[in-house]
């Protein structure tokens, strides 16, 4: 049987797998079927890549599957529960598995960012609609709950519709993954050009270089340039710094290199000003608007007369014929 | 002693790994976006599909050894955030207005 097939028929199963779990569902037994089948598809998936490519080797190792799994069951739970609290608890626990895997690939700081924008300040967001809308409303009798929260709305038809898309999204990743370039694999370039950045900040050098037990007083050299030459290999580095009024040079090596040129976030950060500055900006300005437009849509609509608006602005009311205080009439 | 348990075909990783989980994610959250009623389950199903970008995008930006990629995600989380808010407002709007978060109420908005 041709790999291609199996991971179409994989596609097929996991779809009827959504179905079983979608409400109305039938009995437990049957839920448990669709979960077993489910989570036996998308391994079955995974299982068929090693037979199409093998590319450049991804970190993660062991931590890869449970995390992957954990995120893909509470995804399923999270769109098929009928209590509206527990598909956002179960998106943290998408949110939380998904960062473990960030932090497998190396991207520490997204990791803790998701964490704390999605979990912390998103999800908070949503629990507060939530029990506003709501209204403390959460009876444990599944009959008792409203009908839109129990009643899948054309499952057929979703369940079609996601998975077709998956299966498009298969096909690509399966035949399209293996003719792309992985990156350099070789860290030497990539090191020295991580040197030639970090010389450019002195700053972050000079740090470095106080934590050398004899350089603890060392200076930065008049004009604060600082000269840093990096070891063909790139492994360690030599500075110029000023110790005792003397040009002195000092060796970043080990531990103390590693941390000069291999630290995530001051990464993450020169990349963000240096290639994306326009980008930076406008998400700026996206985010403000976006806080503008809620404060627009959620504030409340006051009617007022326009006598009640001149009072407001400290002018005098315009007087009607009925109105026992209208002195001056104004008209126009 | 960890690896041993683990079968073959997950010891080691490729990019399609990380790229079959995020298209899973990918497509549970559209099925249920289709699928849910529920106001603001739909939006969570949109900040699931956010999630398989974001995880797509890592493991492009892995693969690739550059840190594009993960500059993607911070924005990701920006639109993430500014769609957030404004989804939550528009149900507050529309609540405000029939007080149910079901979104069959609002169907006699479509055409014919």
């Amino acid at each position: 049987m041709p790999p291609a097939s199996v991971i179409h028929a994989c596609t097929v199963l996991a779809a009827a797998a959504l179905l079983l779990l979608l409400r109305p569902a039938g009995s437990t037994r049957l839920r448990l079927v669709g979960a077993v089948v489910g989570i036996g598809a998308f391994t079955g998936i995974l299982a068929q890549l090693p037979t199409f490519f093998d590319g450049q080797v991804m970190p993660g190792g062991t931590f890869f599957l449970p995390f992957a799994l954990i995120s893909v069951i509470s995804a399923v739970q999270m769109i098929t529960t009928s209590r509206p609290v527990y598909a956002a608890l179960h998106f943290v626990l998408v949110v939380l598995a998904s960062s473990g895997l960030l932090v497998t690939l190396g991207a520490e700081f997204l990791g803790f960012a998701v964490v704390i924008v999605y979990a912390g300040a998103i999800l908070i967001t949503y629990m507060f609609v939530l029990m506003l809308a709501q209204q403390a409303q959460s009876p444990d009798l599944e009959d008792e709950r409203p009908t839109y929260d129990r009643f899948a709305r054309e499952p057929i038809g979703g369940a079609v519709v996601g998975f077709l898309l998956l299966a498009f999204m298969n096909h690509l990743i399966f035949t399209g993954t293996g003719e792309l370039t992985p990156g350099d694999a070789d860290p030497v370039p990539a090191r020295l050009a991580a040197w030639e950045r970090v010389g450019n900040m002195p700053g972050r050098v000079m740090e470095l270089v106080v934590q050398v037990p004899e350089y603890e007083q060392a200076l930065l050299p008049e004009g604060e340039t600082l000269r840093v030459v990096p070891d063909p290999d790139g492994l360690a580095a030599t500075v110029t710094v000023m110790l005792n009024d003397a040009p002195s040079e000092v060796r970043l090596q080990g531990e103390l290199a590693r941390l000069a040129i291999e630290d995530n976030i001051r990464g993450i950060g020169v990349a963000l000003i240096e290639a994306f500055p326009v980008s930076l900006e406008l998400a700026g300005v996206v985010l403000t608007m976006a806080m503008f437009g809620a404060v627009i849509l959620a504030r409340r609509q006051i009617e007022l007369t326009e006598d009640e608006k001149r009072e407001a602005s400290g002018l005098p009311r315009i007087g009607h014929h009925d109105d026992p205080k209208g002195g001056e009439v104004t008209h126009g | 002693m960890a690896e041993a348990v683990v079968p073959e075909v997950f010891g080691q990783l490729a990019l399609g790994h990380y790229l079959i989980l995020s298209a899973f994610l990918f497509a549970i959250g559209l099925a249920g976006f289709v699928t849910r009623r529920n106001m603001i389950v739909m939006f969570l199903c949109t900040e699931l599909m956010f999630q398989a970008a974001v995880i797509a995008l890592a493991a492009f930006g892995r693969f690739h050894l550059d840190l594009s990629g993960q500059v993607m995600v911070i924005f990701v989380l920006t639109i993430a955030a500014a769609e957030a808010a404004l989804a939550l407002g528009l149900v507050v709007l529309l609540f405000k207005r029939q007080p149910t978060l079901d979104a069959e109420v609002w169907s006699e908005m479509r055409d014919v």
